[in-house]
């Protein structure tokens, strides 16, 4: 199944791909392939498996009864959400409460005991993410960012974006190692769309600089960029603010609501930093020990006794 | 006049100019001792060298690009060796047989070796692959003491394939070969390679399958190690399999050398480095009367030169060559602007 919604993916990459050439380069080269490559594009979506999955109106993302024992350890012991199309949501919890197990569920890097996990994806279809391999995630729209910094250090932060648009190249081994044009199209466009994302998160400055060496705040902004390369429905941002100072903290508030807003997407984050998650997120989960304490706004949260408890103990007098 | 030294800049920075360049350099060089003026001895040499860059070329893409560590070169450099043996003098075909059955058996092991690396990593892959090549090793030993090929067999689309006209064949194999590993590199495979040497799970993240690269380093790496074993057989044409070196750690540990004194990520680096590594050996080592009473102490030489890179370049000398080249730059500069 995932092979078949990778060759879609690939498809519309080159219809994409050459909408982009016919546009700049001259008239009538370009568009009999286009044609070509939009009807071969519209049978391979037709003859996609119907998964039969729906999810409730409005709704991006289903988690249901989802557990991940590891051995005896039950990190996520039957935690069930919803995420709305173009929220901001952010799951939060004491140290150790199973959050970055469930966004490791979710991108498929640990493969969860039981439950279910729904997502609607680009082409508007439901599939259920645990049939999908952890490498081929991306291609439903699922982009995540690490707690731990995972910037490729060798390499310049412009080809750590091309890095992240790996997947939008259409060419094969033997193209490339022949450096054949259609290689040289391809480079071209999605190193303008690199660039792009460079100028979108101000990092324009850095394009030719080598990741290693570069102070922490940059790098996280660079993790935040590669997920912009490959029009993600769904972003999963692990603590964007850890390690940040106030000043920051507070770009990058101003900077996931610009993202949510100009790529229309939907963001899912883990953090600890309270006063960012209740700034900027419109719903809020928390969690304790694998299981959850409440969902709501930001508010509703904040008052509700279970999360005061577990995140400050029990008060003896009563 | 600016632009002129800009474009003439450009076309040497470009790997294919540098390749034919480089052809053009050794191929003049064996005209040269046609002609007499340069001894046959050298440009064997240079042949032999030419042999063993093909290999640490594939040993860099596993190593510099994919951070994947193999000691088994050395078994990979013998199956081709084997399979040439084999397929060109008892069954008596054409050496282009000897050359699908080697990639044949190459790409094969290589896909073993590389499913194995998506489970065992870092030094253990290290120890594996050793153990593989000591198999190879002990099996060749059990299996002929002395390959030997006739040099009437040594035909190649009819034309014989003699020290001169091998030669020329290595010289383009490794034109080809080098070409195509540039490309590779300076292309989305070559970077998602790095991004898997840096970061597993970024990678993943990013959608680039670690089963499929793995698997194509290492069947990349195994190639042209076969590769190797299959022009040594064509140029050497003997080998006794119980003492030759060749199918030893030693083999791996030089190519390894060569590798890490060139600089793990550059192609020309690491061409250079093997040149260093056997260059010396052949050249120079093997003339001091000491060396020829002691042939291991040749192996210290190599490692007294890794130290010494590891702990002041650890880029190798592609590293040193860069920063030459930024620092005659920085004069030039400064010359320039005290004249202004």
């Amino acid at each position: 199944m995932a092979a078949t919604y990778a060759r879609v993916d690939r498809l519309r990459r080159r219809v994409q791909l050459y909408e982009q050439l016919a546009a700049s380069g001259p008239a009538g080269r370009y568009e009999k392939k286009l044609a070509a490559a939009k009807a071969q594009l519209a049978r391979q979506q037709d003859s996609l498996p119907r998964t039969g999955l729906t999810l409730p109106e409005g709704v991006v993302l289903e988690v249901k009864d989802l557990c991940m024992y590891f051995g005896g350890i039950h990190a996520v012991d039957g935690l069930s959400f919803q995420v709305k199309k173009g929220e901001i949501f952010g799951l939060i919890g004491p140290n150790g409460a199973g959050k970055t197990t469930v966004f490791n569920c979710i991108t498929q890097f640990y493969k969860p005991t039981s439950g279910s996990i729904h997502f609607e994806n680009k082409s508007g279809q439901v599939v259920d993410l645990n049939r999908e391999k952890v490498h081929d995630v991306i291609l439903q729209g699922i982009v995540r960012t690490f707690q731990n910094v995972e910037v490729v250090r060798e390499v310049t932060v412009l080809e750590n974006l091309l890095i992240a648009g790996h997947r939008q190249y259409t060419s094969n081994l033997a193209q490339q190692a022949l450096h054949l044009p259609i290689l040289k199209q391809e480079e071209r466009v999605i190193r303008e769309r690199a660039l792009q994302v460079l100028e979108f998160m101000g990092l324009t400055g850095y394009r030719d600089w080598y990741a290693a060496g570069l102070p922490y705040g940059v790098l996280k902004k660079i993790e935040i960029a590669r997920t912009l390369m490959c029009d993600p429905q769904l972003i999963i941002l692990d603590e964007p603010a850890a390690g940040l100072n106030d000043t920051e903290t507070a770009e990058l508030a101003k900077l996931i609501r610009r993202i949510q807003k100009e790529y229309r997407c939907t963001i899912l984050l883990v953090e600890h930093d309270m006063g960012l998650v209740m700034d900027i997120c419109h719903t809020v989960c928390a969690i304790s020990f694998g299981k959850l304490l409440s969902i709501g706004t930001p508010a509703q949260v904040q008052a509700d006794k279970s999360v005061q408890s577990a995140y400050l103990g029990v008060s003896e007098e009563v | 006049m600016v632009k002129k030294q800009n474009r003439v800049q450009a076309f040497f920075r470009h790997p294919l100019s540098q390749i034919i360049l480089f052809v053009i350099i050794l191929a003049v060089i064996q005209l040269l001792s046609m002609a007499g003026i340069v001894s046959n001895s050298l440009v064997f040499a240079i042949g032999n060298t030419l042999i063993y860059a093909i290999i640490a070329i594939g040993f860099c893409l596993l190593l510099g690009y994919s951070g994947l560590a193999s000691l088994g070169t050395a078994g990979f450099i013998g199956l081709g060796a084997y399979s040439a043996f084999y397929v060109v003098q008892e069954m008596g075909m054409p050496y282009i047989a000897a050359l699908v059955v080697t990639l044949a058996v190459s790409i094969g092991i290589g896909v073993v070796v590389g499913f194995i690396s998506l489970r065992i990593e870092g030094i253990y892959l290290a120890i594996l692959t050793l153990g593989l090549a000591e198999i190879i090793r002990n099996l060749l030993m059990a299996l002929k003491s002395t390959i030997q090929i006739e040099i009437e067999n040594v035909r190649l689309f009819g034309l014989l394939m003699d020290t001169r006209g091998g030669y020329f064949l290595i010289l383009l194999t490794f034109a080809v070969l080098f070409w195509l590993t540039a490309n590779l590199i300076n292309s989305p495979a070559g970077r998602a390679m790095l991004a898997m040497k840096n970061s597993t799970s970024a990678a993943q993240a990013m959608g680039i399958s670690l089963m499929k690269y793995r698997l194509l380093a290492f069947v990349i790496s195994t190639v042209f190690a076969a590769i190797g074993g299959l022009l040594y057989m064509m140029y050497v044409r003997t080998m006794t399999t119980a003492t030759s070196t060749l199918l030893t750690l030693t083999t791996s540990l030089n190519i390894l050398g060569a590798v890490i004194i060139g600089g793990a990520k550059s192609l020309w680096g690491t061409t250079f480095g093997v040149f260093i590594i056997y260059g010396i050996q052949s050249m120079f080592l093997s003339r001091i009367p000491f060396f020829i009473e002691n042939p291991a102490f040749m192996t210290m030489v190599t490692g007294v030169l890794i130290i010494l890179v590891v702990m002041f370049f650890p880029g190798g000398f592609a590293q040193i060559a860069m920063q030459a080249g930024q620092w005659l730059k920085g004069k030039g500069g400064k010359k320039k602007g005290g004249a202004a």
